[in-house]
């Protein structure tokens, strides 16, 4: 094999996600308004709540597990803490008490998703089926119409601009993807999920507390989907009852096209970082083109099906490559 | 609960009961400090499950081992208490995580963490080459495991309970069976060396392959039917000597052999020069209507790949093979059921038996072609005639045909199965280890079934591990070792005995 060879095969097999990305921005730059910095950054500053969902649903998928509530967590943990912090408590001049009981009760609703799926043995997709139903219900009995107008403490994260460009949002996500490349990488509980993930009775024969590992996933989702949620209503300086709903497909195709496994022990942070990017830039250049609302979607899931399918030639690669 | 300081650990008069089996029946066994301990005796003899005792993944009925660390007894028992002991198992298949790199694997569930439990990812490297070095293997700490041989994998497990779990009681599960003939010296010169550095080590090194056991350790144990009958100085012994006390005195089995297979008449299936896979190098054979062939041999011997070649299961073997005469490619699975093979697989739960599914579905799934009208609908009353022949002639103990076939005990399930490889009428018929996983009062109709049903309009071929089962119904032999045919016994002739097989399989030497 030539070392040119050897390179597009490296690229392929480790890094598509980051191929694919740089071709959609080579794809870009024949568009006009893609490549400015204001653009990038709205994109990003878009992308930034699903990027925590994702973020989420990474880590249960880790330990083969799924959880379909977090698109209502999503809803639930800031509907939840805006009726009683500032309904019920007018706890108004102190946003920050909001802030907190969202993301407290984001990671309350991915623990009781984890002690139901792994204590009593349910499997998770069923539990998780029915927390997504049950707290969307929750979220339409709260804020039928939607709450409008936020104290601005609390919509800060989600958003403000810093010097007028740079959105708060696209920094924490940045900073949430960087704790979670700490913790898989370079954390004990990392190495006890994929090793879990990928063969439960080795990491069980090994010592590994497998049952607290996995209820610690899913209350890391949760937090991460009601932060996201929590951004996505900064962002859109409101909360709505169908905020997020059925947003849930497109979390699990970032995660997979990330090169995450639904099979469990398998997947990277920064694979997940730029399939979350690579979603929003084909959002983003299809806008731009001026694609009519009605076949965006048509487009989108072909462009997924490719994408898919292209990541799940890495595993062939692979064994192509250990073979020659 | 005082142990001799000189001993690594003592098994004192441990039993382990299963429902309706005795696995280990009060057995005493001592292993001294810096000995290589041999463990030998059949499948079945209760070796597996003495040292799942000893490693703590089962819990004795009665008795204790003790260590100079504490025991394990009836009450105290378990894998994490095996390991405070100082007890590790190495298992042929090692329990690893095959998507992970090679240190995350050693360091499994005890990564040393630093501040906050976020690691130091040079240490582990570090410590993980050191490993990977005093093995002398080919690896890097960052390789993907299950990128890696088995026998490395195998290697590295033995590493990690030596060098990371630090542990001084070390029970070799096996793991030489996949060893080539140079790493064994390797390992043996490790072994040495390792207790040469730490007199207290002891290893205990469990196999059924007599000449590993000749070669490799000081003193040798031998299991049969759940007792330890022996503990033999290795130096004093021969290899024909310990097979014996291995076999033991072999009640001869009743054989109800009456039909006699058409050896005249042309052969139904002729083999020559077929070499599949790696572990198959050479094998000829002809099979007559009407016969029964064993094919016996260690793991590796080529008998499993042979069977498969026959199946189509190796697309790419090479020779010939030749049913009534004429050449037939085994490309597939699906080639092979056109040219009238059937075949049982191994693993009956996974490979066989539709789970969920009735009685009669699994009865019948592989008879549809011949039970559908030509829109493909299934005629069900002559399903359920067939299914009920099946039933009633092998005498299935089942609730109903409509009752899902998870219920049934492991020799039910199997007779189904062994009812339907008739349906399409097959002129040969693979079994691969037909009584494995089948309790006892199931096992003689299952053998009745193969000699007087299954080969009346075909040739059988049967693997078996049970020496008595190929000697009870067997019209030939043939034995395997290391890629070819090495003997072939004939019923009636002499030699066609328990013992004589057990001892070709070894590879012991036995005038013939």
């Amino acid at each position: 094999m030539t070392s040119v060879n050897k390179f597009i095969f490296l690229v392929l097999e480790k890094h598509l996600i980051w191929a694919l990305l740089a071709l959609l921005c080579l794809a870009g730059l024949a568009v006009p308004g893609f490549l400015s910095a204001r653009n990038i950054l709205n994109v990003m500053w878009a992308a930034a709540p699903l990027g925590c969902m994702v973020l989420g649903l990474f880590f249960v998928l880790l330990t083969a597990n799924v959880d379909l509530s977090l698109e209502s967590t999503f809803a639930l943990a800031p509907a939840l803490a805006i009726v009683l912090f500032f309904q019920s408590l007018s706890l108004d001049s102190y946003p920050i008490l909001a802030v907190l009981g969202t993301l407290l009760f984001g990671a309350l609703a991915g623990l009781v998703n984890g002690i139901f799926s792994v204590k009593l043995r349910v499997s998770s997709f069923l539990v998780s089926l029915g927390t997504m139903l049950l707290m969307r219900g929750i979220v339409v009995y709260l804020i039928p119409e939607g709450i409008y107008y936020l104290p601005e403490g609390y919509v800060y994260l989600g958003s403000a601009k810093l010097f007028g460009i740079m959105p708060v949002a696209v920094l924490v996500w940045i900073a949430i993807f960087l704790v979670a490349w700490l913790l898989i990488d370079r954390h004990r509980l990392g190495k006890d999920i994929l090793a879990l993930g990928n063969n439960e009775h080795a990491a069980f024969v090994a010592g590994v507390n497998i049952e607290r590992t996995k209820i610690i996933c899913f209350a890391i989702a949760g937090f991460l989907a009601s932060l996201g949620g929590l951004l996505e209503v900064g962002r859109l300086e409101s909360v709505v009852a169908d905020m997020g709903q059925g947003d849930i497909m497109m979390v699990f195709a970032g995660t997979i096209l990330g090169g995450t496994a639904m099979t469990g022990g398998k997947g990277n942070v920064g694979g997940v970082f730029a399939a979350v990017l690579v979603i929003a830039i084909i959002e983003n250049l299809m806008n731009l083109h001026g694609v009519p609302p009605s076949i965006r979607q048509v487009v989108f899931g072909a462009v997924l099906l490719v994408a898919i399918y292209l990541a799940s030639l890495q595993e062939r690669l692979r064994h192509a490559r250990l073979e020659s | 609960m005082t142990l001799d300081p000189s001993l690594s650990f003592a098994v004192q008069g441990v039993t382990r009961r299963f429902p309706g089996v005795l696995a280990v029946d009060s057995v005493d066994l001592d292993v001294r400090k810096g000995e290589i301990h041999g463990l030998i005796g059949k499948n079945g003899a209760g070796k597996s499950v003495l040292v799942s005792l000893v490693a703590g993944l089962l819990a004795p009925s009665q008795g204790q081992i003790v260590t100079d660390r504490g025991a394990l007894t009836p009450s105290q028992s378990g894998p994490s208490r095996a390991k405070k002991l100082g007890i590790a198992l190495v298992t042929q298949e090692p329990a690893f995580a095959a998507d992970l790199s090679v240190a995350d694997n050693l360091f499994m569930g005890r990564h040393p963490g630093g501040r906050l439990n976020f690691l130091s990812p040079g240490i582990t490297r570090q410590q993980s080459a050191d490993v990977i070095g005093q093995l002398g293997l080919r690896a890097r700490p960052e390789d993907r495991m299950g990128d890696l041989p088995l026998e490395t994998q195998q290697l590295l497990a033995f590493g990690r309970a030596v060098f990371i779990e630090k542990a001084r009681t070390i029970l070799l599960d096996e793991i030489t069976a996949s060893l080539t003939s140079e790493r064994k010296e390797s390992l043996l010169r490790l072994l040495r060396r390792l207790i040469n550095d730490q007199p207290d080590l002891s290893f205990t090194l469990i196999s059924h392959h007599v000449s590993e056991v000749m070669g490799f350790t000081d003193r040798v144990s031998v299991m049969r039917d759940g007792e330890r009958v022996a503990t033999l100085e290795t130096a004093k012994t021969t290899g024909r000597e310990l097979a014996d006390w291995i076999v033991g005195d072999v009640a001869r089995t009743e054989i109800n052999y009456t039909d006699q297979p058409e050896f005249s008449a042309k052969p139904v299936v002729k083999v020559q020069a077929l070499k599949a896979g790696r572990s198959l190098i050479h094998l000829d054979f002809e099979l007559h209507r009407g016969e029964v062939l064993g094919f016996a041999g260690l793991e590796g011997s080529g008998k499993d790949a042979a069977i498969e070649a026959l199946y189509g299961l190796v697309p790419n073997y090479g020779g010939s093979i030749a049913m009534d005469g004429a050449d037939v490619q085994m490309k597939s699975p699906k080639a092979a059921q056109t040219a009238g093979v059937s075949f049982l697989p191994k693993h009956r739960e996974e490979q066989a038996v539709i789970q969920n599914r009735s009685v009669l579905e699994n009865a019948i799934i592989a008879g549809l072609p011949v039970l559908t009208n030509r829109l493909g609908f299934v005629r069900r009353a002559e399903c359920e005639a067939v299914a009920r022949s099946i039933v009633t002639r092998l005498k299935v103990k089942t609730p109903g045909l409509d009752v899902p076939i998870d219920g049934l005990s492991g020799g039910n399930k199997q007779k189904i199965l062994l009812g339907r490889l008739s349906l399409t009428a097959p002129r040969l018929v693979l079994l691969n280890e037909p009584t494995r996983g089948v309790d006892i009062s199931a096992k003689p109709d299952i053998l009745k079934m193969i000699r007087e049903d299954l080969s009346r309009d075909a040739g059988v071929i049967m693997i078996s591990e049970s020496e008595e089962e190929l000697a009870e119904i067997c019209d030939r032999i043939l034995i395997f070792y290391q890629g070819r045919v090495v003997r072939e016994l004939k019923r009636g002739k002499p030699g066609f005995d328990v013992e004589t097989i057990y001892k070709a399989i070894q590879g012991v030497e036995v005038p013939a």
